[in-house]
């Protein structure tokens, strides 16, 4: 498919351009956080706590130490989305080679890869990473490592279906033909074959992902105070809920809008450039 | 079908074994043993120590350690909770039925949702129920469980004060008791799920509804009811149920985080609660039990195939 077309089926989805610009304007205040916060994060200011949103001086309000509360928001969406990233290009790395080697070598080392997809599919997600973060101890760097970690299965399961299909085709056979060697064929020639499914999946990943982060921020074994860490926010705000609702209001609305804008944006690349993965989402 | 049961039982042992050494090993990568976290929080007695020592195999290599712990593990003991002394198997046992109603019900939730809109969204494509519905369940599947949770807390318990939001009910006070109780964790925990099954009950009717066989179906004059019902209902079931499967565990992830939320004495609060206070043995316990129920789901999956299609045999 043409790349003009595979851009017009793209924009042809409302609802993706919709999330494209709120994710845009989340990624800007990510880049940008030092110019575009109004305070520092971090700056308490004890005689104006508790401020509703819309007070002078504090759009968002503030919360039990009086920091500016949209400061703290928009640093949160860069530790929110960096992390995402950075836990999906972890699985996506070690999911894909693993996937790689799985498919196209067969045997010996299929068996040990799929046996392990098995296994780590056979633990509820949450509950193996809650287990390993109880050993590592609680902080973010630990949260992408662990969430890195045990998310890869989905892609080698991926890729090793795309190389299984590729392999046979008469281009790999042609490039085998003239001599070309594993690496080469792999690197070149099936690798380039199954990238739409897999930037399918990581896009949808990045928007679990951020989901993960969060919840064990709020279980408080993730970010640790006074980190603005979306999660761990809600975590903190959560015991003035009755008096400050706006404190676990606006970062759980925030952590909703980035992973809506995500999904819309996944769903319409799905349809855009892999038409048959449609249908079979949640597997 | 019996050899199929025992190929795929002794598959489960295997697959139980590599997740009692994972769980095993996670633990003993940790900082610390167990008398050293101990002492961090109470004084305990040398003799204590050197009898926890030795019935941990602590000053052994690994492997003797995993041996005694696969021993204690087919005696049905879990080890000792390093906060309350407690055995974790009793803790657990306490927990489990907790945990499997709010995830029963969930479950119900999720498919009561699911069901009547994806079937909907699919029989009436691209309209604006469908556009509404499917945006919908985006959002469902979008949003933190554990902040729905929260606002759920913020409405219904704190504002309106018709639901309680803390605990379990008990049925010695009514089932109302019970139910009530169960109503806001159960939406919480359904949610995401409902949205999930809501796209796919969609996609799989749509799938379903273009074959041959609906088609004479109609053709014949069958009323639309039964053609839903009989035809399409029932092949799309298999899908629903697989996925319905497959996302039990994130079901049971799910539930640590919301019986956190709601204080639900189940196994995922006795889970976050034992990794707050790093009591490991309780950590391997219940990973393992979450793990093992998990793979008891898809098991169970598999043999239902049997009933929902006749035409599945497992020879």
């Amino acid at each position: 498919m043409s790349r003009r077309r595979i851009l017009r089926t793209f924009m042809h989805n409302r609802l993706a351009v919709l999330g494209l610009i709120v994710l845009t304007g989340f990624v800007c205040c990510a880049v940008f956080a030092q110019w575009v916060a109004p305070y520092d994060p971090l700056e308490m200011d004890l005689g104006n706590k508790f401020l509703p949103p819309g007070s002078e001086g504090h759009l968002l309000g503030t919360d039990n130490f009086g920091r500016d509360f949209l400061s703290r928001l928009i640093f949160g969406s860069r530790i929110s989305l960096s992390v995402g990233l950075v836990v999906v290009s972890i699985a996506m790395v070690i999911g894909t080679s693993l996937g790689l080697i799985a498919g196209y070598f067969g045997g010996f080392p299929d068996i040990v890869v799929m046996r392990l997809v098995e296994i780590f599919y056979s633990f509820p997600f949450l509950v193996l990473a809650v287990a390993v973060m109880a050993v590592l101890g609680p902080s973010l760097y630990n949260v992408m490592l662990v969430l890195g970690i045990v998310s890869w299965p989905i892609y080698a399961r991926l890729v090793r279906g795309q190389v299984l299909t590729l392999r046979e085709e008469t281009f790999v056979e042609a490039a085998r033909a003239v001599g070309a060697s594993n690496s080469r064929i792999l690197f070149r020639h099936i690798l380039p074959n199954s990238s739409s499914p897999i930037i399918v999946t990581a896009a949808m990943q990045v928007a679990s992902a951020i989901l993960s982060v969060a919840a064990l921020g709020f279980l408080g074994l993730g970010a640790q105070p006074p980190t603005p860490e979306w999660g761990a926010m809600l975590n903190e705000g959560k015991r003035f809920m009755r008096n400050a609702p706006h404190l676990i209001t606006i970062p759980g609305l925030a952590i909703m809008l980035v992973v809506l804008s995500l999904n819309f944006i996944g769903d319409a690349l799905r349809d855009a450039l892999d038409p048959r993965l449609r249908g079979i989402e949640g597997q | 079908m019996t050899t199929y049961l025992v190929r795929r039982g002794v598959i489960a042992l295997f697959t139980l074994f590599c997740i009692s050494f994972i769980v095993f090993a996670i633990v003993s990568l940790a900082p610390g043993d167990p008398i050293q976290i101990m002492l961090a929080t109470e004084r305990i007695t040398p003799e204590l120590a050197s009898r926890i020592r030795t019935y941990y195999g602590l000053d052994e290599p690994w492997y003797i350690q995993y041996g005694i712990y696969l021993n204690h593990l087919l005696h049905g003991n879990l080890g000792y909770s390093l906060t309350t002394r407690n055995p974790v198997a009793a803790s657990i046992a306490r927990c489990l039925p907790n945990t499997i109603l709010l995830t029963i019900a969930s479950m119900l939730v999720a498919l009561a949702i699911a069901i009547p809109l994806g079937t909907i969204s699919a029989l009436r494509r691209n309209s604006l129920v469908d556009y509404v519905s499917l945006t919908v369940a985006m959002i469902g599947v979008s949003m933190p469980n554990f902040w729905l949770g929260l606002l759920l807390i913020l409405y219904f318990g704190l504002q309106l004060k018709i639901l309680p939001v803390f605990g379990i009910g008990r049925l010695s006070n009514g089932l109302w008791d019970v139910i009530s109780h169960l109503i806001l964790p159960a939406i919480t925990l359904g949610t995401s799920m409902a949205g999930l099954l809501t796209r796919l009950t969609r996609s799989t009717l749509l799938d379903v509804l273009t074959v041959d066989y609906v088609r004479t179906a109609r053709a014949k004059g069958l009323h639309e009811a039964a053609v839903i019902y009989k035809h399409v209902f029932r092949n799309a079931l298999i899908p629903i149920v697989t996925v319905a499967g497959l996302q039990f565990g994130a079901l049971l992830g799910g539930a640590m985080i919301v019986e956190t939320v709601f204080a639900w004495p189940g196994m995922g609060r006795l889970a976050v609660q034992a990794v707050q206070q790093r009591d490991y043995p309780v950590i391997q316990g219940t990973t393992l039990v979450f793990a093992a129920s998990f793979m008891l789901v898809i098991l169970l999956v598999d043999l239902l195939y049997v009933f929902i299609d006749p035409r599945i045999r497992y020879e």
